[in-house]
């Protein structure tokens, strides 16, 4: 009961990092985000080949699965980068509809792509994880088609970015995309409890060795960071590209 | 190549060569070398090419602030003794 408390507090304690580092790293200058970036890449890099090491050495073997279970240190972090990702563009989304900074939007895109490259690693990982344990790579199940749904929702999202030239009208409408198709994510968490699946439901530690558990939680921080990491670096590109654009309408309505 | 990208496809090959050692004598070494391997090069693949995409932004960026300022940044792109158009 306490460890599920606590559990829960950190989750909640990551959320609001998580939404806090977003929101800032619109105001942050380059030089900071260049930095803060870097060290989350590296501290990346050094918890992963912790966690590797965990996962596949240290950890011992599940008792009905074998070693198949291993999927698990790949495909549930990444997950939890996904949930960051459509977090992030959600709150930007909402901060850029209040604020019309562009800043926002340009978080949000970033945590739109982001989001949806580790929500693909999530599902292939899934599958290859289905296949021995479920006799299928996929099946129309709540969970796995919400996944699915969600997926589509947001590179709907980067499709509908690519269309519009309009910088405002685009960053607006997108905003909304990305609010409407945050929606998913609660559902998709919640799916394995909500409706009869093939999926299993949430492990709580209690229910799991230690080693595994360590070796989840090291993987699990070693995505968030990555995550981090890429998020800065993307921010950056974005902000570079909507400058020129920002720019170049300039000089064309000066042209004028 | 950018220094992220080298880090990356570099870390991504040492995962590859961990897991196809470890998993041998795994049950269903299959799917494990599978998972590890395809998370590996995706994510490895999207670092490398956003740092070389935010590299080349970064150069635009320089190069472009390198130019003259005003009108005379497109006068002054153009080879010497080229008519203006």
């Amino acid at each position: 009961m306490v460890g599920g408390i606590l559990f829960f507090l950190v989750v909640a304690v990551i959320v609001v990092l998580v939404i806090v580092y977003g929101l800032r790293l619109a105001k942050m200058p380059a030089g900071w985000a260049r930095r803060g970036g870097t060290i989350a890449g590296i501290a990346a890099l050094v918890l992963l080949a912790l966690g590797l090491y965990l996962g596949l050495v240290w950890a011992p073997s599940e008792r009905i699965m074998g070693d198949v279970y291993r999927i698990m240190y790949v495909h549930f972090p990444a997950w939890v980068g996904t949930a960051a990702g459509y977090l992030t563009a959600f709150v930007a989304s909402i901060a850029y509809l209040r604020t019309r900074d562009p800043g926002y939007d340009y978080v949000a895109l970033s945590g739109a792509e982001i989001g949806l490259l580790f929500n693909v690693t999530g599902l292939i990982t899934g599958s290859l994880w289905g296949r021995p344990t479920w006799g299928v790579y996929w099946t129309w199940d709540p969970r796995l088609t919400t996944t699915a749904i969600m997926a589509i929702t947001f590179a709907g999202y980067l499709a509908l970015r690519a269309f519009m030239e309009d910088p405002e009208g685009r960053a607006r409408a997108s905003a909304l995309v990305a609010i409407v198709g945050f929606v998913n994510v609660p559902v998709v968490y919640f799916s394995v409890r909500w409706w009869r699946t093939l999926h299993q439901v949430q492990s709580s530690p209690e229910t799991i060795d230690r080693p595994m558990v360590w070796a989840l939680r090291t993987m699990m921080a070693a995505f968030l960071l990555l995550f981090l990491f890429l998020l800065t670096r993307r921010y950056m590109l974005a902000r570079i590209r909507g400058d020129e654009e920002l720019e170049a309408m300039r000089l064309e309505v000066a042209g004028d | 190549m950018t220094r992220t990208g080298i880090i990356a496809a570099a870390f991504a090959l040492a995962v590859i060569v961990l897991v196809a050692v470890v998993a041998q004598d795994m049950r269903g070494a299959g799917f494990v070398v599978r998972a590890y391997v395809i998370t590996a090069v995706i994510l490895a693949l999207y670092t490398w090419s956003l740092a070389r995409r935010l590299s080349r932004a970064q150069q635009g960026g320089s190069a472009a602030a390198q130019q003259p300022p005003s009108g005379d940044r497109d006068r002054g792109a153009q080879p010497p003794g080229e008519p203006g158009r």
